[in-house]
């Protein structure tokens, strides 16, 4: 094999903009992704706007994806989340209940506990909701799906079309309430979803995957 | 795929056989296991009959009745005439068969079972045979696929005579190479692989010496597991001791001497739990032989289950070196690899190129058995996370681990465990210093590079240290995880799936420079991969 050294290159060249010297990458026609000189952002500081100085001139990386999810996201993920505090309202009323009986806890604390989980709870699982709803994006390149997601841990990830295996649809009762359904994709080493789409969107995006994922290959 | 390739590999001058892809399997339609898979099939049955049998037995008891003895042992009678029974409907009802494109496997009495895998989803072709298997001349041929660590993806023919089960396995392989039209090193393969039956005797590129396998043994990780079931052995052995006998010992005055006592039992415990792990090191890597058979690699170990595991090249995802705290002083790790088709089995044996192997031998091994996976430049010249990211690999394991000595400590002294604060309770708190310590080390260990073709992580774990070599084309996909802190303090966690039927195909490598993360994110993008391979070979 001749493959000649080619490590990386020092990080001075990594982290400043235009194409450095050490690069073997000629200009390529079909490299849609990234055109040298565009400006261009490092993915994940993109929607996060503690990171301080981002030089504009950096050519070296993906631009962040830029679909948004359907707004309607945002009231599916709110109930979602409402049943989890739902939950949790229950677990409290039992506690506070049995304390009552058992050990005389006052009546004040045994409604005023669980009426403060779901005021805090209901509050958690809205801002949860229209937090996540902001951040969510993706992108289906012609080669490339493209997520960026994630409230505490944001996560870039980038899965090749030529390593999907598969593609379909799925919608729960919630989702079917809404009109929203969720794509879901599989490459040999797990699958991804790209969720809460118009059902319409949704099978746009599933098909259009189908189609770049074709060109299939062996592992 | 296709292009990536066919851009790396230089293009192979030799011919397609033109007769090769339409001889059939056989020829002869749907065969038959062996015969003799009646008994070892029936055995098998047994053996999972086994405690029931006993429950039902011992919940029966042996009453004074005559009868009701008879039936009481005309339980395991039963059990064994049933299985034999099992045995030879299992034989009597299964088929396999062999076409140019497919290996088509029916089996089941009541419920018809009938499995088709295309040839080119074939990953890897396994022999097994158990002593008895052996002596019957029987051989357990499995068949694993690409379908990501399910059950299902796997065919397994209980019993081939042994001769059966080389051709099947010669055919497996030869129709592979052809089908696999992706391959575009293909038809070199089978050319230098002597085309069709046989794969010849291949070249041997490793074997383990008595020596090294008792090595291997004493610094595996086996001792753990080891400890654990000689623990469980002694929690039943004393149980078993009369409790007239517990009574007996002078535990009120055994202060001194009980601890003595105690220390020793501990030792010995111990050396067993470490003879136990050479010895089943000894039972599973026996043998160990790597041959290269053109583009196979063939794996075969054992000493009471003899295993044979044959691979294409083009399978293998990943290789993955370990170097762990007790074999890297001595200068010698293990050589794993990924590859698609991995499916449950013995974890310890499954991704094992190489058990046990001089460190400085892994260059020369890698170049001859694997050389898509050789790296050109040595791992001392990989990139690492900045320097202020070495807090974050200290800093957490400093934390838990003061924490559990905390707690280990109110334990002790909540519930008077011992009489006050002893030194020794405190003295875990060297934890605490050796915690920092490996965290310094995960620092130094962790780096990444990235060539024209590979993709190479370096990272430590508690265990010892890894490298992953894999080539760009096998990432499955990839990406960067950042939390709060991390994007504060601009650090990027960058990960990397390969196919594998287990479940570790993820790498992660925390803590990078943000920018090296999601410069690699867009390096690592097909397209840029297809022009740095052809940079590559336009030179080549």
């Amino acid at each position: 094999m001749s493959d000649r050294p080619h490590a990386a290159p020092p990080a001075t060249a990594r982290n400043a903009g235009g194409q450095p010297s050490w690069s073997a990458v000629p200009p390529d026609p079909d490299q849609d992704v990234v055109v040298a000189g565009e400006a261009s952002w490092p993915g994940l500081a993109a929607a996060y706007e503690v990171w301080p100085e981002v030089d504009a001139t950096q050519a070296r990386f993906i631009p962040p994806p830029e679909k948004r999810l359907d707004p309607k996201a945002k009231r599916l993920w709110i109930i979602n989340n409402l049943i989890g505090v739902v939950i949790f309202v229950a677990i409290a009323v039992a506690i506070t209940l049995l304390l009552h009986r058992w050990r005389d806890l006052a009546m004040t604390w045994t409604v005023g506990v669980p009426v403060a989980v779901a005021v805090v709870g209901s509050g958690i699982a809205w801002a949860d909701a229209v937090v996540r709803y902001r951040i969510w994006r993706y992108e289906i390149r012609a080669d490339e799906v493209d997520l960026m997601h994630g409230l505490i841990t944001r996560r870039r990830q980038l899965v090749p079309m030529a390593r999907i295996q598969h593609v379909d649809t799925r919608q729960g009762p919630l989702e079917r309430h809404y009109g929203l359904a969720t794509v879901l994709f599989y490459t040999a080493e797990g699958g991804m979803e790209i969720p809460a789409l118009s059902v319409e969107h949704a099978a746009e995006v599933r098909n259009q995957i189908a189609a770049l994922a074709k060109v299939h290959d062996d592992l | 795929m296709t292009s990536d390739l066919t851009a790396n590999v230089p293009a192979s001058p030799a011919p397609v056989n033109p007769d090769a892809p339409d001889r059939s399997g056989d020829g002869g339609g749907p065969r038959r296991l062996h015969p003799l898979s009646i008994v070892t099939t029936g055995l098998r049955y047994l053996r999972g009959l086994i405690l029931p049998v006993i429950v039902v037995m011992i919940s029966r008891g042996f009453s004074g009745n005559r009868v009701e003895n008879a039936v009481t042992f005309g339980i395991p009678l039963a059990a064994a005439v049933l299985s034999v029974i099992g045995g030879a409907f299992h034989w009597a009802f299964s088929r396999y068969e062999l076409t140019d494109r497919e290996l088509e496997v029916k089996t089941g009495f009541v419920s018809r079972q009938q499995r088709v895998v295309p040839v080119e989803r074939i990953q890897a072709v396994d022999f097994e045979e158990a002593p008895l298997e052996r002596m019957l001349g029987l051989v357990r041929v499995r068949v694993e696929t690409a379908a990501s660590g399910h059950e299902h993806a796997r065919i397994e023919l209980n019993a081939l005579g042994r001769r059966d089960a080389e051709a099947l396995r010669a055919q497996l392989l030869t129709l592979r190479a052809h089908a696999g039209h992706a391959d575009a090193d293909a038809p070199a393969a089978t050319a230098e692989s002597g085309g069709t039956a046989d794969l010849g005797a291949g070249e041997v590129l490793y074997r383990l010496s008595l020596r090294d396998l008792l090595l291997a043994g004493a610094t595996s990780g086996r001792v753990g597991p080891a400890a654990a079931v000689i623990g469980v052995a002694v929690q039943f052995g004393t149980d078993l001791v009369p409790r007239s006998w517990w009574d007996r010992v002078p535990w009120d005055s055994a202060t001194h001497a009980g601890v003595q006592a105690i220390v020793a039992v501990v030792i010995v415990l111990g050396l067993l739990a470490w003879a136990l792990a050479i010895g089943s090191t000894v039972l599973t890597f026996a043998g160990f032989e790597l041959t290269r058979h053109g583009r196979q690699l063939v794996i075969r170990h054992g000493l009471l289950d003899r295993k044979r595991r044959t691979i294409p090249l083009q399978r293998i995802q990943a290789i993955v070196t370990i170097e762990t705290l007790l074999r890297q002083p001595f200068g010698f790790g293990e050589v794993r690899i990924e590859s698609a088709g991995q499916v449950g089995g013995d974890e310890n044996a499954s991704g094992v190129l190489v058990p046990f192997i001089r460190t400085r031998d892994m260059p020369a091994l890698i170049a001859a058995a694997t050389p898509e996976f050789v790296v050109p430049w040595d791992a001392t010249a990989l990139e690492h996370p900045p320097k202020r990211a070495a807090q974050r690999y200290i800093v957490p394991q400093v934390v838990w681990t003061a924490v559990f000595c905390l707690a280990v400590n109110l334990v002790f002294w909540r519930w008077d465990i011992v009489d006050g604060i002893q030194w020794w309770t405190l003295a875990v708190g060297v934890l605490v210093p050796l915690a920092a310590l490996l965290g310094w080390m995960e620092y130094r260990a962790a780096g990444w590079g990235l060539t024209s073709a590979h993709l190479v992580l370096r990272w430590r774990t508690l265990t010892g240290r890894n490298v992953l070599v894999t080539r760009r084309q096998r990432l499955q996909h990839r990406s960067t995880t950042a939390n709060v802190f991390q994007r504060r303090a601009r650090l990027a966690t960058f990960h990397a799936a390969v196919a594998s039927g287990r479940v570790g195909g993820h790498f992660a490598l925390p803590h990078l420079e943000a920018r090296d993360a999601d410069w690699l994110l867009a390096e690592l993008q097909p397209a840029r991969t297809r022009a740095a391979l052809r940079g590559v070979a336009g030179e080549g």
